[in-house]
């Protein structure tokens, strides 16, 4: 067996349901609540209604028309094609698949909902809900048998298939083991049930019923994320709804739906612009703020950068293709991060061939943790008046940095660099806050081992002013910068100026006796400065003349710092050994009389800990980076 | 309690420095014998102050044996000791010693950082004239540098082997005698750099007094007046 693609382009495909002709099929696209409806043979889609509530799934009576679709936000409502819509009832906790039954002149829907775990069953016409069992772990899918005597139902938690008697609500685990089993359909005898598993497996399993149940795969290498299946009636064909795409499982041979020309192609998109929410950037290497448009097809692919949380819209030129037709056109993207919401646009192109911006917006707000996503946009546009394809207009990968807020200095006067952002996002990636943030950076870098601390007179090597973050950026990438060899202050500007670009709010601040460095000087402890191995303490010089961190605050006593340089130890005697090492990131500065880092970097005796002093009022700076 | 370093005391002991001046001082690769210049970086380059990093690798043991040559050009002496104490007040080792023996001799004033398992001299700090002078170990394997700072003050305070010139590695202009007011500045170069050739360096040493840069000028000043002969050797660029 093969599979085809029969529509593409969908924003977050989820429920299916197949005309018993199997000529028609019925989706509903999650993320912009619409109910399409597709003729399988030819990919021509329409769409019946938009406006749904994050539909799950679509359910048809097709003896009369009457369209049956399940909303996330809780209620199951039902569409007549070309007239009105009518929620029916609104059981909550986030109703799923629908199976509908005809029994008696009666007409039930069953759901399962996935947030109160509740089997449910829907009296249509009355417009009445009733919970049949309860203490489902996540329930997804649902099937009924013919006699209306169990439910069959896939739940998350567990990965399980379950049977529940529907007169009692008991239920029985059949199978377990699945990955995230979702939507459910009868096999053609009802002897077995097809079971679609999402990601990672991505696959059709068919569960024989048994005794005992035995698992069957049917297909695997779906595409991403599948959650509906409908099959035809003699299983020749079974069509799958997934996030990006429909496609249909069919023997091999099956001749593809052709895909159709497209009237005009993506020709640049851009993420920064007079009033977006993109952070400028600049390439420190040649100089010059990354190129706007940043993709331009063919040409160049800067990266843009955004505060996490925030949602981008794009200005997207599109160049118009020989057998354009003018009208109204439905363009979106789909995509790793959940495409570009889909819009109605009626496209004018200039004499070059080109149109004005046109302004979309994508699906959903950024992540908002740090990272550096290589975000997939595959464009589609279809006619959006009566049946027509969508076609594929445009594909590319854009990398985007996301920060957790606005870059803090160097990086006011500074445009931040795309180079710090590479470094600083991969390092800190799913940091939810910036201490979280700040502390990734100071453990990545103190263990990068491409630096190592200068144990011969602990001199600053990447420049006190400026900083050669170009030169230590070199470096921690492989290269040879200004060498291996690093002090605190080159500890201390790495990891503020890195922390500082996603979003935090740190300072470089030395601790010393004396304000004038050429006074200064306090005794230590054990430390274990960067770039040698525990367990033994390195460098033994027994004191500092300075001691120089990334600090938050006012760099004072009562401020947390981030140490990349060295570590304490972290055991309740800190003088001496056996030495529990620990690289000190978001700790208290603290003061002489507790064990927090200072006494952890100092002892508490004459010339020591009370030696070791914040001195903020002459060293608090961020450095200018070069 | 007393400071570490005593500018003051490193004043008085500066008589050479004073009388030597280097101009756009830079390495151009064949200055070091056994070793390849890997790459030079410029850290700062305004009117008052030039800082470049010269990253040496040995020959002989390459990837191994690195060494960094950071060279600070000022306006005058006093400048590059300032330059100097910056640098050891910025190095978190509260006791780092002048140099001794053979090691005292070198520059105006100088210290020497030792490596803590073999003891070798592998970080040099010193000033010569108005240029301050870096030399560390930085590679895997900890290496002497005190012959590779000695070079580098040679080629700061002395007068060119006369080989050197034969070779076309340096052009000695002829002595210049100028006469001076006792504690009056001269214009000895008017502009510093339409007086180096491109690319190249500017060194020049008077017998006696200090030598001072203001602007783009070149200043003589001397506590003696009368005619002093003045040496200026110009190296050119690659």
């Amino acid at each position: 067996m093969q599979i085809n693609d029969v529509v593409l382009g969908l924003a977050a495909g989820v429920g299916i349901d197949l005309s018993p002709d199997g000529k028609t099929a019925y989706y509903v696209e999650w993320s912009i609540g619409e109910l399409s409806k597709v003729e399988v043979a030819t990919g021509m889609v329409t769409t019946v209604k938009t406006g749904l509530a994050y539909p799950e799934d679509v359910e048809v009576d097709w003896a009369t028309g009457q369209i049956f679709v399940s909303e996330r936000t809780g209620a199951v409502v039902r569409i007549v094609p070309g007239k009105d819509s009518q929620k029916i009832v609104q059981p909550g906790g986030a109703p799923q698949q629908l199976d509908l039954k005809k029994t008696g002149g009666k007409r039930f829907l069953y759901t399962v909902c996935y947030d109160s775990g509740q089997l449910v069953q829907i009296d249509v016409d009355a417009k009445t809900s009733k919970t049949v069992a309860a203490g489902l772990g996540h329930p997804v899918g649902v099937v009924i048998d013919a006699h209306e005597k169990y439910a069959y139902v896939t739940e998350q938690d567990k990965g399980a298939l379950t049977q529940i008697e529907l007169a009692s609500g008991s239920a029985k685990q059949l199978y377990t083991g699945l990955v995230s089993p979702f939507f459910l359909a009868w096999d053609k005898d009802a002897k077995g049930i097809f079971c679609v598993q999402r990601d990672p497996a991505n696959s059709l399993v068919r569960l024989e019923l048994g005794p005992p149940v035995t698992l069957k795969t049917i297909a695997d290498g779906l595409a991403w994320r599948p959650s509906g299946v409908a099959p035809s009636a003699d299983n020749s064909l079974i069509y799958l709804c997934a996030d990006r795409e429909l496609e249909v499982i069919c023997p091999d041979g099956t001749p593809p739906i052709q895909p159709g020309k497209p009237p005009f192609v993506i020709e640049s998109i851009q993420f920064r612009f007079d009033g977006s929410a993109a952070i400028p950037l600049k390439d420190h290497v040649t100089g010059k703020p990354i190129a706007l448009p940043e993709y331009v097809k063919g040409k160049q692919n800067g990266p843009a950068a955004y505060v996490g949380g925030s949602l981008p819209h794009v200005k997207v030129i599109l160049r118009k293709l020989p057998g354009f037709v003018s009208g109204s056109y439905a363009i979106g993207a789909t995509g790793s991060l959940g495409g570009v919401r889909r819009k109605k646009v009626t496209p004018t192109f200039n004499p070059s061939g080109l149109s004005n911006p046109i302004d979309f917006e994508l699906m959903w707000p950024l992540p908002g943790t740090v990272g550096k996503p290589d975000v997939t946009l595959d464009w589609y546009a279809r006619k959006s008046a009566g049946a027509s394809m969508p076609v594929l207009i445009g594909s590319a990968s854009h990398k985007i940095y996301l920060v957790l807020g606005k870059p803090t200095a160097p990086w006011k006067a500074e445009l931040p660099w795309v180079a710090a952002l590479e470094l600083a996002c991969g390092w800190a990636a799913g940091a939810p806050t910036t201490d979280e943030a700040a502390a990734r950076i100071t453990e990545r870098y103190y263990n990068s081992g491409k630096v190592k601390y200068d144990d011969v007179s602990g001199g600053t090597h990447y420049g006190d002013n400026p900083f050669m973050l170009s030169q230590m950026i070199e470096r921690l990438n492989g290269g040879l910068g200004l060498s291996a060899i690093v002090n605190c202050t080159d500890s201390a500007n790495t990891v503020s100026s890195l922390a500082n670009v996603v979003g935090c709010d740190l300072w470089q601040s030395k601790m010393a006796s004396n304000a004038d460095l050429d006074l200064s000087s306090f005794l230590l402890n054990p430390i274990l400065a960067i770039g040698y191995p525990p367990p033994d303490p390195w460098p033994n010089w027994g004191g500092f003349r300075y001691h120089e961190v990334a600090w938050k605050g006012a760099c004072a006593e009562n401020d947390n710092l981030f140490d990349g340089c060295l570590m304490v130890d972290g055991d309740a005697d800190p003088t001496k050994a056996p030495h529990a090492w620990i690289l000190p990131a978001n700790v208290l500065f603290g003061d002489c009389t507790t064990v927090n880092y200072r006494r952890r970097l100092s002892p508490p005796v004459s010339g020591g800990c009370e030696d070791c002093k914040p001195q903020p009022d002459a060293f608090k700076q961020r450095r200018p980076v070069k | 309690m007393h400071a570490q370093y005593n500018v003051e005391e490193w004043a008085a002991g500066t008589t050479r420095g004073r009388r030597v001046f280097n101009y756009s001082y830079r390495m151009l690769g064949t200055e070091l014998k056994g070793w390849e210049l890997l790459k030079v970086v410029t850290v700062q380059e305004t009117p008052e102050v030039t800082e470049k990093v010269y990253l040496w690798q040995s020959k002989s043991t390459p990837g191994r044996e690195l060494v960094r040559v950071g060279i600070t050009e000022r306006h005058h002496w006093r400048l590059a000791q300032e330059s100097l104490h910056q640098h050891l007040t910025h190095c978190m080792r509260p006791d780092i010693p002048r140099g001794t023996k053979k090691l005292a001799e070198m520059g105006d004033v100088n210290y020497v950082g030792r490596e803590p398992r073999t003891d070798v001299p592998a970080a040099i700090s010193f000033t010569r004239g108005n240029v301050c002078v870096t030399v560390s170990s930085v590679g895997d394997k900890s290496v002497d540098v005190s012959e590779i700072a000695a070079s580098v003050d040679r080629a700061l305070s002395e007068r060119p082997a006369k080989g050197e010139e034969k070779k076309g590695r340096v052009r000695a202009r002829a002595p210049k005698v100028v006469a001076l007011e006792a504690n009056k500045a001269r214009v000895l170069i008017e502009n510093l750099q339409k007086a180096t050739p491109r690319a190249g360096w500017l060194k020049i040493i008077v017998p006696e007094g200090e030598l001072i840069r203001e602007g783009n000028a070149l200043m003589y000043v001397s506590p003696e007046g009368g005619k002093k002969s003045v040496d200026t050797f110009a190296f050119p660029g690659p």
